[in-house]
C-alpha cells in the first residue's frame, strides 16, 4: 500500500515535472513525505540554480530538447492509446468478463516497451539516413574527441 | 578493470592490450591502470598477483600499473569502483571503468577524454558497447541480432535523453570528482532481495551525476569498445535474473530527492521492462481461457484481433527491421556482416533465435519477480554450465518448468481451438523447444561451423581490429 501512495505521488510530480527546464521542482515536498533514503536527502538535492537556457554543457537548448521529448512523448502516447483502444474494442465483444480486465492491464503494462523501441527505432533511422548531421543532432559533443589536442587531464600525482 | 574470480589471465591479457592501445596514441603517459579485485578465491588471488607483478617487471610503465584486493567485498562491484574512489580519486580528473571482459581501443579511449576534456559540465560518457567474436553459437546469434538492432535504437533514444543518458558500468569514462561526492549509493531500507546494497548501481549513479549538475552521455556509435556476451541460454538467463533484481530495487529508489524528470523516468523505464515480462506470461497463460470465451461470442471482431497481433508484432520488431533497412542503406553495411547472402540467412535465423529465447528467458524471469513478491530470490537447477555446452540433464534441471508450461499451455489451446494454437505458436514454441534449445545453441561443433562460415557475424569477424585480435589469440 505504501508503494501505492508513492506511485500516485510519483506520477503526478512526473506529470507537473517531466519536461521542466530548470531545477525548479517541486520534489522536496517528496522527499519530505518519504524519506526512505535518507543518505541520499542530505545530498545538495534540491538545488535552485539560475534557469538556463541550455544544458550544463552548452551544447543544446533546453528548449530543443524539451521540445523532442514533448515529441517523444506525443507520439508514444498516441501509439499506445490507439493499441490499447482496439485491444478494448476486442476484448469487449460479448460483454466485459474478469479475464477481459485482466488482459487489458497485461495489455497495458506489456505494450509501452515495443512502442517506445518503436519510437526510437524510426527516429533512429530517420536520424542515420535522412538527417544532414545526425552527429551535431544526438552528440554535439562528439566532434571534440577528433580534435588533435593533448590530453591535459594527467595523473596529478607521478 | 573490476575482477572478481574470473581468469586472470585473460583479465590481464585485455589490460595489457588496451594498454598497448593506448600507448600507441602517443598520450599513453596520461593513463594509469588498476586491476581492482574483489576474489576471494585464493587459488586465483595468488594467479592474479602473479600475473600483475610479471607484467609490471616486463612494462616500462611499471609504476602506473596497480593492482589491490579487497578481502571483503562490501558493496559489490560499486563498492570497489567506490574505495578505488577513496584511495585514488583524488589524484585523477577521470576513470575509465572496465570489466574483466571489456576490451577497448587506445584511439577510442583518448577521443573519450578530449571529449571529457573539451566539456568540463559532462560527467560521464557511455561507450556503444558491442559483442566480440564468438565461437558460441548462442552468443553469435544473440550479438548479431543486437549489433544491428541496437544501432537505430540507440540513436532514437539519444537524441530524446540527451544530457540524461544512460550508464552500463563499464566501458565509459567517469569524472571522478561528481561521482565521489555527488554520487554514493544508498543502503536500501528492508532485507533482500530487495533491501541492502544497490544491485544495478550504473543507472542510479547516472542519475545522482545528472542532478549533480554533470551531464550523462551516451555515443551513439559502435566503435572500439567491446564485451562478451552469455555463451548459452542458461547464462543470459542468469543474468536476466541479476538485472531483474537490480532494476526492482529501484522500487525503493524512484523517490530520491531532486533528480532530473528525466532521470527518474529512466528508472521507471529500467523497472517497466522487466513488469512488462510476467504481463505477457499471464496473457499467454490465461490463452486457453480466452480462446475458450472467443468461441461463444458470435460478433467477435476476428480480423481486428489478427490486425493488433500482427501491427504488434511489427513493433516488437521494428528496431531489428530498422537495422536491417540499415544495414541495407549503409555503403558496405552488408558487406561488413559477410554479404548479402549470410547477412539474409543469419537475419531468419537471429530472428527465430529471439523469439525462442524471448519465451525462456521471459519466463524465467516471470518465476523470479512472483518470488520477488513474496520476498524470495528463487534461483533452481544445479551448475549452470558443463565443460563442454550444456548437457541434456543440466538443460532439463534448468528448464523444465518452462517445458512443463509449454506443453499444457499448448494442449490445452489446442484442445479449445487449433486456430489459437497456430497463432500464438510463435511465441510459445520457446517454452515447449526450452531444452532442446539451450542444449544446441551450447554445441560447441555449432558455434564452431558458424564461425567457419560466417553465419551470424559481426563486423569484427570479417575485418578483426588487431585489439579484438590480440584477446582473442589464445581462445
Amino acid at each position: 500500500m505504501e508503494e501505492r501512495a508513492y506511485f500516485q505521488r510519483l506520477a503526478t510530480h512526473l506529470a507537473s515535472n517531466l519536461f521542466a527546464t530548470s531545477g525548479k521542482n517541486g520534489l522536496t515536498e517528496m522527499n519530505d513525505a518519504a524519506p526512505s533514503t535518507s543518505t541520499l536527502a542530505s545530498s545538495p538535492a534540491s538545488r535552485p540554480g539560475p534557469a538556463t537556457h541550455t544544458v550544463p554543457s552548452g551544447l543544446q537548448a533546453t528548449r530543443e530538447l524539451s521540445r523532442r521529448r514533448w515529441l517523444m512523448l506525443g507520439l508514444n502516447l498516441a501509439t499506445w492509446f490507439a493499441m490499447m483502444w482496439v485491444a478494448a474494442t476486442i476484448l469487449s465483444a460479448g460483454g466485459w468478463s474478469v479475464l477481459d480486465y485482466v488482459l487489458l492491464a497485461c495489455f497495458a503494462v506489456g505494450t509501452p516497451w515495443t512502442v517506445v523501441g518503436f519510437w526510437n527505432a524510426v527516429i533512429g533511422l530517420w536520424l542515420l539516413h535522412f538527417h544532414k548531421d545526425p552527429v551535431g543532432a544526438v552528440a554535439p559533443f562528439a566532434a571534440a574527441g577528433d580534435a588533435a589536442t593533448a590530453i591535459t587531464t594527467k595523473p596529478r600525482s607521478s | 578493470m573490476t575482477v572478481r574470480n574470473e581468469d586472470p589471465e585473460r583479465a590481464i591479457l585485455r589490460m595489457k592490450t588496451i594498454k598497448a592501445s593506448v600507448d600507441a596514441t602517443g598520450e599513453g603517459a596520461a593513463f594509469s591502470y588498476f586491476i581492482l579485485s574483489d576474489t576471494n578465491d585464493a587459488g586465483v588471488a595468488a594467479a592474479e598477483e602473479r600475473g600483475v607483478a610479471e607484467w609490471k617487471a616486463n612494462d616500462r610503465d611499471g609504476d602506473r600499473i596497480t593492482y589491490r584486493r579487497r578481502t571483503v567485498n562490501t558493496g559489490f562491484k560499486a563498492g570497489n569502483v567506490r574505495e578505488f574512489c577513496e584511495q585514488w580519486g583524488r589524484d585523477y580528473e577521470l576513470m575509465l571503468p572496465l570489466d574483466a571482459d571489456s576490451v577497448m581501443s587506445g584511439a577510442q579511449i583518448v577521443k573519450l577524454v578530449r571529449m571529457m576534456q573539451a566539456h568540463p559540465k559532462i560527467g560521464l560518457i557511455q561507450s556503444l558497447v558491442v559483442g566480440m567474436p564468438s565461437s558460441s553459437a548462442f552468443a553469435r546469434i544473440f550479438q548479431f541480432g543486437m549489433r544491428h538492432g541496437m544501432r537505430s535504437y540507440t540513436m532514437g533514444q539519444a537524441w530524446w535523453v540527451g544530457d540524461c543518458g544512460p550508464f552500463w558500468g563499464h566501458n565509459a569514462v567517469v569524472r571522478i570528482r561528481p561521482f565521489v561526492e555527488e554520487c554514493e549509493l544508498p543502503m536500501l531500507p528492508g532485507k533482500p532481495p530487495l533491501g541492502g546494497h544497490v544491485l544495478s548501481h550504473d543507472q542510479v549513479e547516472a542519475t545522482l551525476m545528472r542532478r549533480a549538475g554533470y551531464e550523462v552521455r551516451v555515443l551513439p556509435f559502435e566503435g572500439g569498445s567491446w564485451e562478451e556476451n552469455p555463451p548459452t541460454m542458461l547464462d543470459f538467463a542468469q543474468r536476466d535474473v541479476r538485472w531483474c533484481q537490480g532494476n526492482m530495487q529501484y522500487v525503493k529508489l524512484l523517490d530520491i530527492p531532486g533528480l532530473k524528470a528525466m532521470s527518474r523516468f529512466q528508472l521507471v523505464w529500467a523497472i517497466l521492462m522487466f513488469l512488462g515480462l510476467p504481463a505477457w506470461t499471464l496473457m499467454l497463460a490465461t490463452l486457453p481461457l480466452s480462446a475458450h470465451e472467443t468461441q461463444g461470442i458470435a460478433t467477435f471482431p476476428k480480423g481486428l484481433a489478427i490486425a493488433l497481433y500482427i501491427a504488434f508484432f511489427a513493433m516488437y520488431l521494428s528496431p531489428k527491421i530498422a537495422g536491417l533497412i540499415d544495414a541495407v542503406m549503409t555503403k558496405g553495411g552488408v558487406a561488413s556482416f559477410g554479404g548479402p547472402v549470410r547477412f539474409a540467412v543469419s537475419a531468419v535465423m537471429e530472428l527465430v533465435f529471439s523469439f525462442l529465447q524471448g519465451a525462456v528467458s521471459s519466463f524465467r524471469t516471470t518465476v523470479f519477480m512472483v518470488g520477488l513478491a513474496f520476498g524470495k530470490s528463487v534461483v533452481w537447477g544445479g551448475q549452470s554450465r558443463d565443460a563442454y555446452g550444456i548437457s541434456w540433464v543440466t538443460a532439463a534441471q534448468n528448464l523444465w518448468p518452462q517445458t512443463l508450461f509449454g506443453i499444457v499451455l499448448c494442449s490445452l489451446t489446442y484442445w479449445v481451438s487449433p486456430a489459437a494454437f497456430w497463432w500464438s505458436l510463435p511465441l510459445t514454441a520457446g517454452y515447449l523447444l526450452a531444452i532442446p534449445f539451450a542444449v544446441v545453441t551450447a554445441w560447441p561443433s555449432l558455434g564452431q561451423w558458424m564461425k567457419r562460415m560466417g553465419l551470424a557475424g559481426i563486423p569484427e569477424d570479417f575485418v578483426t581490429p588487431a585489439e579484438v585480435k590480440a584477446v582473442l589469440r589464445t581462445e
